[in-house]
Parts: structure tokens; C-alpha cells; sequence
């Protein structure tokens, strides 16, 4: 089997890295790359359970329910 | 026979009260060895910005106290404040080699533990922009762990805890957009307390991500947690977000302290499984589970939604909302920015409007699930940060560095209360190899007293034996040794 590389990415690998970033074009593909090696591509791929929202009606921040209740333990 | 223990808060009250020392004297004292800690080989580098003017505010502190009318058990208490959390007059340089506007009013966090009596010794150090999980910083060096100089504290509140774990100060002011407070304060051996999203004013508070950054305090204790807390928590005009809260209960810091036999724990004892939670620090969340059973609280297990997922939305989030106050800056300074926050603005880039809308629908599912799993229990037990410190390697320090897999455990078990907004503080509950590891607890919106005292009860436990570091500065301040 395989052996994958080391995840930690420093020195002059990172230096290679940061500075293909910037590269248009390259940079984007590139880190569509670093993207899918982190999941995050894998989560824009995969299906959405249910009937979507419409986006502007939902809540983008955590504010719980407007509690009346005390902090008691 | 008591455990040693770290000085907290009322051991600093304690000592000026009994006339040990003063807030002038503590003061002096830890601008020393603030300055004493970066002549070490390793530098310690917990702190940024040294602010000598504290001593204006320690000596009228010692005049208070010496007349009887302290302000409060944290007058004259030496602090330090994250160096993404303004303080009036001082550059706020988010651990960034940029010049910046320098702001003219203390962030209302600040204000507020200003007004209690505490003293700002310092702007703390952190991850360039609070955007990473190790505390590197090729720019204002690298915050060294407590127990390990060859480690670091984590972050993005690297600072704050080298601050606390090395006894420079007993609290510090963090910032949590994805556990910042409390991963770092579970590898230097403090507590981290996140509380609920709207608590905490964020006026003032360079906010990485809109909807998942917090204000919250590393310290020594869950005592102190509860204290500086509620010292900070207030609605506050110029904030929305914290319009919402209920108020504090007049005892709340009883409230915090108190027993708590009799609540139901959902421990996810399945997050132990994961890819992201070392064996070592499984084997202490379970210890803890343990010593809350025997603390008279009942245990059942409970299943909270994919960390793995969490840490997805997370950062996807924090790509989409991350750098928006300042992104013209930063762009215009991309190439001083270290390498490491260089690659993570250029991922951000290719998060796109549809994947941050997913994400947050996604989010609203995972609240959801939060909501029924509290629903059936007073409080969840999990892991805090799923490793001990790591390495520093010495390719890192001038470049910073990207690792996924130590960033996913570092910081997978946190993210989902930043997701929801609910308290969650982080409790050291043993020790992997010399270095301490953390259980975290998460309770429902608003009830961060029991959070803490579920803390509290993990605390008393002794499951963590608190050993002195070999570089440990809080005698000297108090006037011990």
C-alpha cells in the first residue's frame, strides 16, 4: 500500500506552496487540491438531506432561543 | 492534605489582603519577569506588547486596597489581553507585521475587567490573525509550552495560555472562533471557558468569523472562570448580539461552585473512537466521566453529531467570513504575512457563496441535533482538545507550518459549540506523558454556572495533579520565593 506523504507541510515546502498560491490560475487549482485533501470538497460534492431552504430565510448565527430562563445549575 | 495547585485570582486578593504583597509590587514584579521570560533560551514569548503604564493603575490599586475598599476580589490582579482585543492606546497587532491603527477605547470586555480593578500587564501573543492551531508566529516568535519548551501551547490564544500555564498572570482575555480559548488552555494545563455565543460583548474584538468567534478567559481555575466571566458578561448597545441574554442570577457564582450530584451527563463516548482523540487523552475524558459518577451525577451516553463534519463547516466558515474587516490590509501585506496564513487566506478565496451557504444549513442541522441530545441531558462530556501539546519543529519557526492532521485534534471536539453558541469550558482531567490533557463540558445556551460546576466537580476530582513548571513565575510575583 501506499504510504502517504507527511501531512505537516514547512520550510521550503510551505514556501513552494504559499508561493503557487498566489499564482493565478495555479493558485486556485492548487488549493482546490489542499481543499479536497482537507474534505472540504468532499462536502461540496456530497447531497444535501431534504428539501433545500431558501437561502435567505435561514439564521446564519447561533443565537439561541430568546430565554427568559436564569443560568441555574 | 491539599493538592498544589496553581494561584488563582483569590490567592492574589488573599495575598494583598494579608499584606504578602501589593498590587504594585505584583505589578512590578511581573513586568519583570515578563521581560526575564524572553531572555530565556528558549524565549518564552507569551507576550507581544509590555505595558508599563500598568504601574499608574497597580499603585492606585494598592492605595484601594491598603484603605480597605477594594473594588473587587480582581483589583489589582495583573492580566493580559490577547493582542487581537483592544486596549485603549495600545497597537493591536494581531500578531501581524503590519502597522496598524492603534484604537482609543478598551474593547467593553476590557473596560469592563478594567473598571473591576484588574491590571493590563500585557498584549498577549497569538497565531497570526488567531488563524491556526500550534501558536507559531514567525513574526513575534513562538509562545513556548510551560511543561515542554519543545512544544507549543496551541492557539490560537497561544499567549494567554504560556501567560497562565507559566504563572506570568492567573488570567488572561482569549478569543474562541473554533476552541482558540479552549485548546490551548487544555495543553498548558488551564481552564478555558467559551461561553454562550452573545455574553460576552465583542466591541473591540478583531472578530475572525462573525458567527463563531467569542470572548472568553483562560485561567487556573473554574472558580476564576466563573468570576471573570461574569465580570465581563453585559449587554451591551453597540452589540446585538448580546441584546438576547437573560441576566446573570444573583448567585451566580455560587451557582458555579455548587455540587453537582444529581444531572444527567450525556458522555459521547463515541467521539473517544475517533480518528481526532488520542488514545491517552480518551482514557482521561473516561476517568472523568468516572469521577462524575462518583461527584453523584448520572451518566448516560449520548451521541452528538460528526466532528469530522464540524471541523468542516468550521472552517469553511471561517474561509467565507474569516478576513473581512481587514482583507484590503492583508492583501496589500500578503507577502509578510507568514507562509502558513499566506495558503490558508488563498484557500479561503475558493470557498465559494453556495459552499457557505451549505455550510450553514448544514450548521442549522447540527444545532439541531445539539438541541435534541440536550434536550434529554443536563450537560455533555467530551473530549477538549483530542491530543497533548505538540512538537515544534524547528523548519516551522520561520515559516509557520500546515498540518492537518494535528490541526483536526487539535480542535474537532471544539468547534461544535462555536457551530451552536453553547458554554463550553475546557477542565484538565490527567496528564499523557508528562503533559496535560482535557475534558470539556457543553451545556445548553445560558447555562454556563453549570458548565463550571460540572468543571468544578472535575476539578476537585484531582484526577489532574498540577506539577510546577521548570519555568514558573507566580511565586516570585506573589512574593513567595
Amino acid at each position: 500500500m501506499r504510504q502517504r506523504p507527511s501531512p505537516r507541510i514547512a520550510g521550503r515546502r510551505l514556501q513552494v506552496l504559499a508561493r503557487l498560491c498566489r499564482s493565478p490560475g495555479v493558485g486556485r487549482r492548487l488549493s482546490e487540491l489542499v481543499l479536497r485533501e482537507m474534505g472540504l470538497l468532499a462536502f461540496r460534492d456530497a447531497p444535501e438531506p431534504g428539501p433545500l431552504k431558501a437561502a435567505i430565510k435561514f439564521r446564519v448565527k447561533p443565537r439561541p432561543p430568546s430565554a427568559t430562563e436564569t443560568a441555574d445549575v | 492534605m491539599s493538592e498544589p495547585r496553581p494561584p488563582g485570582i483569590a490567592d492574589y486578593a488573599r495575598a494583598y489582603r494579608e499584606g504578602q504583597t501589593s498590587p504594585a509590587a505584583a505589578a512590578e514584579a511581573c513586568l519583570a519577569a515578563i521581560r526575564a521570560s524572553d531572555q530565556d533560551d528558549p524565549p518564552l514569548r507569551a507576550v507581544i506588547t509590555i505595558l508599563d503604564d500598568a504601574m499608574t493603575a497597580a499603585e492606585a490599586a494598592s492605595e484601594r486596597i491598603a484603605a480597605g475598599t477594594p473594588r473587587s476580589l480582581l483589583d489589582g490582579v495583573p492580566i493580559v489581553v490577547k493582542d487581537n482585543v483592544d486596549v485603549a492606546g495600545v497597537p493591536t497587532t494581531h500578531g501581524l507585521p503590519i502597522e496598524l491603527p492603534v484604537p482609543e477605547a478598551d474593547a467593553r470586555a476590557v473596560a469592563r475587567l478594567r473598571e473591576a480593578g484588574a491590571i493590563i500587564v500585557g498584549k498577549a501573543n497569538l497565531h497570526q490573525l488567531g488563524a491556526g492551531t500550534t501558536g507559531i508566529n514567525p513574526h513575534t516568535g513562538t509562545p513556548r509550552n510551560p511543561f515542554d519548551p519543545q512544544r507549543w501551547c496551541g492557539g490560537s490564544s497561544s499567549g494567554c495560555a504560556c501567560a497562565v500555564g507559566s504563572g506570568l498572570v492567573p488570567m488572561a482575555v482569549g478569543t474562541d472562533a473554533g476552541g482558540s480559548v479552549r485548546a490551548p488552555a487544555a495543553f498548558v494545563g488551564a481552564v478555558g471557558f467559551k461561553p454562550t455565543f452573545g455574553r460576552i460583548s465583542r466591541t473591540g474584538m478583531a472578530v475572525l468569523c462573525d458567527t463563531l468567534d467569542h470572548i472568553g478567559p483562560l485561567v487556573t481555575t473554574c472558580a476564576d472562570a466563573a468570576l471573570t466571566f461574569a465580570t465581563m458578561a453585559a449587554i451591551d448597545s453597540d452589540d446585538d448580539e448580546t441584546w438576547d441574554q437573560p441576566p446573570l442570577p444573583a448567585d451566580f457564582l455560587a451557582a458555579a461552585a455548587r455540587s453537582p450530584a444529581g444531572l444527567r451527563i450525556g458522555f459521547a463516548r463515541h467521539t473517544l473512537e475517533s480518528r481526532v482523540v488520542e488514545p491517552e487523552v480518551a482514557k482521561a475524558v473516561t476517568d472523568a466521566a468516572s469521577a462524575l459518577a462518583e461527584a453523584g451525577c448520572q451518566i448516560v451516553d449520548v451521541t452528538v453529531p460528526d466532528l469530522d463534519e464540524a471541523r468542516i463547516l468550521g472552517l469553511i466558515l471561517l474561509g467565507a467570513e474569516g478576513p473581512s474587516g481587514v482583507e484590503p490590509v492583508l492583501k496589500a501585506n500578503i507577502g509578510k504575512l507568514a507562509l502558513d496564513l499566506q495558503v490558508l487566506l488563498a484557500l479561503g478565496d475558493t470557498v465559494t457563496a453556495r459552499d457557505y451557504l451549505k455550510a450553514q444549513r448544514a450548521r442549522g442541522r447540527q444545532c439541531d441535533a445539539w438541541r435534541e441530545v440536550l434536550s434529554g441531558v443536563d450537560a455533555v462530556l467530551m473530549p477538549s482538545a483530542g491530543m497533548p501539546a505538540g512538537k515544534i519543529f524547528a523548519d516551522a519557526l520561520t515559516t509557520g507550518e500546515i498540518d492537518e492532521v494535528s490541526s483536526a485534534k487539535a480542535i474537532s471536539c471544539t468547534f461544535p459549540a462555536n457551530l451552536t453558541g453553547y458554554p463550553a469550558v475546557s477542565v484538565p482531567c490527567g496528564r499523557v506523558s508528562g503533559l496535560p490533557v482535557a475534558a470539556q463540558i457543553v451545556a445548553p445556551p445560558w447555562h454556563e454556572a453549570r458548565a463550571l460546576a460540572l468543571g468544578a466537580a472535575i476539578e476537585r476530582s484531582g484526577l489532574y495533579r498540577w506539577q510546577r513548571p521548570a519555568r514558573y513565575f507566580a511565586d516570585r510575583i506573589l512574593g513567595r520565593g
